[in-house]
């Protein structure tokens, strides 16, 4: 309660009830705060071992020194030991691979602080889950792990049949002696449905009598009416959408672990790259109690402008889908971790879920049946023409997830229509800009369009969109190197938690575009290892204006670090995704350390 | 069942009067209590007189009648009305203009509600244009084959000729599809709203008074029979009414189940007999009022949709006049 109110009486009584307050505040500029002393000499120094800068003009050094959370030095060793006092902490390597850590580019970090409530039941890579003992296992574990306590729910994600060595779904009666007293749900690794137990059955009140709602599905024992445990689409969606929520206290407890999820991986920028505005009020307390060790960067809504300009600039009488003149000095700066970098918009769905737009149908029916499917925008062209326009206007900048052609096609409308060109700087970044055609590379070119894209798909779903959009389609997906080719900056990223938090899938998948199958998905879009590496790093942080701070290994910049056990660079191609984490630094202290093995 | 709220979607590309048509179904609920669920709440704008509180993401009106945002979703707008479900009667939920109805109308059926009727708003002025619109101009198609009404709004702005060839054209994009011209979006409640469990289904004369310029002629028939009517007779008569008649809505005696009063609904070719209430000390009587376009509720014609269970007591004619000219 005293929370809510000190937060009120902070945002009126703040430097003018405006967006400022939400994350710029009164801390002075990093720089400012955190310049290196030189004359104090260096904290640690790290050699001895593959020091990786990202820095095109100097890509590998022997030493770096570390003073103030920042880079010292990078270079020779001679050199960089000129830093070194009694003081100095040396740290060897041990042949081990220094480098950038990994920014995420895009990514929803709100959904971390559930997942580490759940159980992952996912198959490999991105789980742990190849039988139905494997799921029982999983759940058995995580039970003990939360203490759960008799009526309390097991939930867990990433259940797939197709991952299931018994070749079938699990059920009611798998799970029933194993948790007569929990509920259990395994939500479907689409997001769209899940497999209950009888005590989940019996807490949702669904059984032989209920009826099965259009456009779902209710899968029945055989012989009766009785369900077998998987409910899909419309049987599912009301049910999860009334499941106990975790309190805003117990959500926050979680954001230590929420934020190992990326730690663990090398990651010390971490996106929320859909912010509704509750979400944001949640962001906002945990920067305000100091829970974050990492830097969280996020991207409002667009549809939640009217009601974030409600609540922050009460006086405000522009039209619905106005921005207050003063609202973009709420962007761009930290404040205790968290910034917000720009307004993500989205212009349509997902690709696998056929709900991307393209200009043409795809090969095969769309996901309710229909013939000639596109897919659809989510919103008319005349409304985001408006929405981009403002944005542009009020100099906010633009992230768009748009991830069919068609939708690409209206983003690149909106921009010319609302004057915009390179030259003018704005790095409007295209989220996915999955299903590109050859000539919006030179149309991104034009108006400063900068891709985040998402090669994962290569491997987790080449196959299908091989099958739905036929090859020539399906291998321009994230046209990394036709992109490079014509001076775009590209970054890559997870879109967690869509796909797992491994930045080194990323890199591989950008390197080798190999599906689960093997295929080789658009041989000609695979990058070097080193373009791969720099879409984690030097671009991932251009993207978000943070390039002078971050991406790079050079002196003055940020101590954001990873020690890898492998070198990204040279080991077998097929081996990059085995390369783990050691440790993780940011601004020089350590927030993630393996455990010795 | 209190929760089991009748809904209605209203569909239809940016411009076409959506909004137009729910601001005037909540001004002019006739005591049908409405909540409706809207994407852009800035531009619903009612009659001030009739507001009675806004607050945040809800307004009330005086006529007991409600308008709630779904910025934070269908799920959380449901929600909120399911939990005050005895104080509606109706829910209409107004698309985005690039929504398909038909899916809305299905995620409305997954929360078990039973569907009234798509209706969908076409602009006869821009509606050329935005169906060769390469972005949206398939989805702009495909609301028309979805709809169970088409009002076509804003005939005024259109000439004689091009309204004659967009009904053609609108025919062969939606055959069998009926459709209601209108100016300013003004059709009846009676029209665009179903019949409601414990409430009386006919319209009076006085509650057509405000009917009167919205641009198109009405004539209502109500057909009323005292033997209990078969559930063949009823699924005859539902497919004969055929494209002139917008609605058909009442409560039937059947003879299968002849204690208990169903309640018949029909927009276009989308109908429903859902078991109601027992009649109790009401007299046992199918009562069905049939709203269609002037000269189309011919009461032989619907009379002969009925004949298998005995005479017609007493049909009833009226006509609405029409100020505006409109199709008749």
């Amino acid at each position: 309660m005293t929370d809510k109110i000190d937060r009120r009486q902070f945002i009126k009584t703040g430097v003018g009830a405006t967006l400022g307050v939400v994350v710029a505040g009164s801390l002075p500029a990093r720089a400012e705060l955190e310049i290196p002393m030189t004359n104090k000499g260096a904290e640690t120094i790290f050699r001895g071992g593959t020091i990786i800068t990202m820095d095109d003009k100097r890509r590998q050094v022997a030493a770096v020194a570390v003073a103030g959370g920042r880079i010292l030095a990078a270079g020779d060793e001679a050199e960089v030991m000129k830093t070194k006092t009694d003081a100095t902490k040396l740290v060897d390597l041990g042949g081990k691979t220094l480098m950038p850590s990994f920014i995420d580019s895009h990514g929803h970090f709100m959904n971390a602080p559930q997942i580490v409530k759940w159980a992952n039941v996912s198959g490999p890579p991105a789980g742990p889950v190849s039988s139905i003992p494997d799921i029982v296992k999983g759940l058995k574990a995580h039970q003990e792990k939360f203490k759960l306590k008799k009526g309390e729910w097991i939930i867990a994600y990433g259940y797939d049949m197709t991952n299931l060595r018994e070749g079938r779904e699990c059920t009611r009666d798998d799970l029933d002696p194993h948790f007569p007293d929990n509920p259990v749900m395994l939500i479907h690794s689409s997001n769209h449905g899940a497999v209950l137990n009888s005590a989940a059955f019996a807490a949702v009140k669904m059984d032989k009598d209920t009826k099965t709602p259009p456009g779902g599905l209710i899968v029945r024992k055989e012989g009766s009416t009785e369900p077998a445990g998987l409910i899909m689409e419309t049987a599912f969606l009301p049910i999860f959408g009334n499941m106990p929520q975790p309190t805003e206290e117990e959500l926050l407890d979680t954001l230590d672990a929420a934020q190992q999820i990326y730690a663990s991986a090398g990651v010390t920028t971490c996106q929320e790259g859909a912010t509704h505005a509750k979400d944001l009020a949640f962001l906002r307390k945990g920067a305000e109690q100091g829970r974050f060790y990492l830097d969280i960067v996020s991207l409002p809504l667009v549809l939640e402008i009217p009601a974030l300009v409600r609540e922050y600039f009460p006086n405000f009488s522009g039209g619905p889908m106005q921005i207050p003149d003063t609202a973009k000095e709420s962007f761009g700066t930290y404040k205790n971790r968290l910034k917000l970098a720009g307004v993500k918009v989205a212009l349509d769905g997902s690709p696998q879920g056929k709900t991307a737009f393209w200009s043409k149908p795809l090969l095969t029916p769309g996901p309710g049946g229909e013939a000639n499917w596109r897919g659809q925008p989510l919103f008319p062209p005349e409304l985001v023409n408006k929405a981009v326009k403002e944005l542009y206007d009020k100099g906010i900048q633009v992230f768009c997830h748009c991830n069919g052609d068609a939708a690409i096609d209206m983003m690149i409308d909106a921009a010319r229509a609302a004057g915009v060109k390179a030259s003018q700087d704005r790095r409007t970044v295209i989220i996915h800009s999955q299903f590109m055609r050859p000539d919006h590379i030179d149309s991104y070119a034009e108006l400063g369009f900068s891709p985040s894209y998402f090669t994962n798909h290569a491997f987790f779903w080449g196959t299908t969109h091989v099958k739905n959009l036929g090859k020539e389609r399906a291998f321009f997906l994230s046209p990394m190197a036709s992109s490079v080719n014509k001076g775009l900056r590209c970054s890559n990223h997870t879109d967690f938690s869509v796909t797992p938090m491994e930045p080194m899938r990323v890199m591989w998948t950008a390197v080798a575009r190999k599906s689960r199958e093997g295929e080789i998905i658009g041989p000609d879009e695979r990058v070097d290892r080193w373009q791969s590496l720099k879409a984690l790093t030097t671009e991932a942080a251009w993207q978000i204006r943070e390039e002078d701070q971050k991406g790079t290994i050079e002196a003055g910049k940020l101590a954001d670090l990873v020690i890898l056990d492998g070198n990204p660079l040279t080991v077998d191609e097929d081996k990059i995704v085995d390369i783990k984490v050691v440790e993780t630094f940011k601004e020089g202290n350590t927030v993630y350390k393996r455990a010795a093995a | 069942m209190t929760d089991r709220l009748p809904f209605t979607v209203i569909g239809g590309y940016l411009g076409a009067g959506k909004t137009t048509l729910l601001n005037h179904l909540l001004t002019h609920a006739a005591g049908l209590r409405v909540a409706a669920l809207v994407n852009d709440f800035g531009s619903v704008n009612i009659d001030v007189d009739l507001v009675r509180s806004h607050d945040g993401d809800t307004i009330n009106l005086t006529n007991g009648c409600m308008c709630c945002s779904l910025v934070n979703g269908f799920a959380s707008a449901i929600g909120q009305i399911r939990v005050r479900a005895d104080a509606f009667d109706h829910i209409v939920i107004e698309a985005s203009g690039v929504a398909d109805p038909a899916k809305i109308a299905q995620y409305g059926q997954m929360y078990e509600l039973p569907l009234d009727g798509i209706i969908v708003v076409v602009d006869a002025e821009q509606v050329r244009t935005q169906a060769t619109n390469k972005y949206v101009g398939d989805t702009v198609v495909r609301q028309f084959a979805q709809a169970d009404l088409i009002v076509l709004n804003k005939t005024d702005l259109v000439s004689a000729e091009e309204l004659s060839r967009l009904r053609a054209w609108l025919a062969e994009l939606a055959p069998g599809t009926p459709l209601i011209e209108t100016v300013g979006a003004k059709v009846p409640i009676q029209v665009l709203l179903g019949a409601h469990e414990g409430r009386a289904p006919a319209r009076t004369e006085a509650d057509e008074a405000h009917d009167a310029d919205h641009g198109h002629r009405y004539q209502t028939c109500t057909l009323e029979r005292a033997a209990p009517l078969s559930r063949t007779t009823l699924e005859r008569f539902a497919a004969g009414l055929g494209e002139d008649i917008y609605r058909a809505k009442g409560f039937v005696c059947l003879q299968d189940d002849p204690d208990r009063r169903y309640v018949y609904q029909q927009v276009g070719a989308r109908w429903s007999l859902e078991p109601g209430a027992a009649w109790g000390s009401e007299e046992r009587r199918t009562r069905l009022v049939v709203i269609g376009r002037q000269g189309a509720t011919q009461a032989r014609t619907l009379e002969t949709l009925l004949d298998t269970a005995g005479p017609l007591v007493r049909p009833v004619i009226s006509i609405t006049a029409d100020k505006a000219g409109g199709s008749g």
